[in-house]
């Protein structure tokens, strides 16, 4: 199979990114969390863009939570 | 032990098990399924076997199979580094799965007898290879005979029958079986004839085949890779806070706390947490979907076992 034009999302230091293959081949894989691997760079932003609307629904499920917790302790 | 007098057609190298992500309404999700198998390629994988054990293959019919092998060929997955598994309740259904499958030129095709809840006899069995083969009616082909005496016990008189009549086509015998002196029978009775790999992880290094299906190479392709090749053998995964494991100690470890877990519900959730997509979690009736303590289980220990998704 051919990568040389394919995209990979990724977590570095808690972020997430989309790469391409060239700069992936040249990762310390010791140094990140690999997702999947796209064709295109959409493909592979649009699966970015589902992470982060995760990471903020978990976010303000921890907020609501705090609030509940704080709210209830006056 | 490799005993390998034939010229061998076999697959060779890491072929994982795959499973089959679902939609909402519960069809088949092309687009999952496609970024997975490229991922896996990616790693370094030969090959992907679809609709098998892990892919929940008695779940869906003949046109859902195909449809999903259009797709995924078109898209830009090798046909010969596609393997399917063409086990269906009826002959008739397999029949055209297979001629079908093989007009897209997939690399072969894996099949069990249908199960009859009754004893069957040996005769039985090569009859019924007999005819598999006369109706696919294809010049050539690759067919593996997948081996679970959980569904339908075959003999090795049976299997040496059927190799004998096909020796073209028959190019190898899958055993899933985790019984490691089963497969190691096999290896000797019929090792000379056809190659013979196994579906237990552990039993890849004994066995020393030129391919391996593995359904836990969905989970750490890289390190199955290294337990299959005999160089690697002594390849340690670094894990961080950890000490320095051996492939097959990681491998061990996650057989160890799939447990008795169904195993394609447990490899699901694991997915769905590794890409933290939900959706990866579904399956069809009857399986559905892991039971609340069985998904807090697998959330706190894939935790633990920390999983290096671009090492490993």
């Amino acid at each position: 199979m051919e990568f040389l034009n394919s995209w990979h999302v990724i977590e570095r230091q808690n972020r997430l990114e989309v790469i391409s293959h060239e700069e992936f081949v040249g990762l310390d894989p010791t140094s990140f969390q690999m997702f999947q691997n796209y064709q295109s760079r959409q493909h592979a932003m649009s699966e970015m863009r589902r992470l982060v609307k995760n990471e903020i629904k978990a976010a303000s499920l921890k907020i609501q939570m705090v609030e509940s917790r704080i709210s209830k302790s006056y | 032990m490799t005993i390998m007098t034939h010229e061998s057609k076999a697959f060779s190298g890491v072929w994982p098990d795959v499973p089959t992500p679902l939609k909402e309404d519960l069809s088949i999700d092309h687009a999952r399924l496609y970024s997975h198998v490229r991922t896996l390629f990616v790693k370094g994988v030969h090959g992907v076997l679809l609709f098998g054990d892990m892919g929940e293959g008695s779940l869906f019919d003949v046109e859902e199979k195909l449809a999903t092998l259009a797709v995924l060929i078109e898209q830009g997955i090798p046909a010969d580094a596609i393997m399917l598994c063409a086990t269906c309740p009826n002959m008739n259904d397999s029949v055209k799965l297979i001629r079908r499958a093989l007009s897209l030129g997939l690399h072969g095709v894996t099949i069990t007898p249908p199960s009859c809840e009754q004893s069957i006899h040996e005769q039985g069995v090569v009859d019924f290879f007999d005819l598999l083969i006369a109706r696919v009616n294809h010049p050539a082909w690759r067919l593996y005979m997948a081996l679970n005496a959980k569904k339908i016990a075959i003999s090795n008189a049976a299997i040496e029958a059927v190799l004998n009549k096909h020796p073209e086509l028959i190019v190898g015998l899958i055993d899933e079986s985790a019984n490691g002196t089963h497969t190691m029978d096999l290896l000797k009775s019929f090792g000379d004839k056809v190659d013979i790999s196994s579906t237990h992880e552990m039993n890849h290094k004994l066995l020393k085949s030129r391919g391996v299906v593995s359904a836990l190479a969905n989970l750490l392709p890289r390190v199955i890779i290294s337990m299959s090749t005999s160089a690697a053998q002594t390849q340690a995964h670094t894990v961080p806070g950890m000490k320095v494991k051996q492939g097959d100690e990681r491998v061990q470890e996650l057989i160890t706390l799939m447990g008795q877990h169904p195993s394609t519900l447990a490899m699901k959730f694991i997915l769905s947490l590794i890409y933290r997509d939900a959706d990866w979690a579904r399956s069809r009736p009857p399986l559905g979907e892991l039971t609340a303590p069985s998904r807090e289980y697998f959330d706190k220990t894939i935790k633990a076992f920390n999983l290096k998704t671009a090492e490993e």
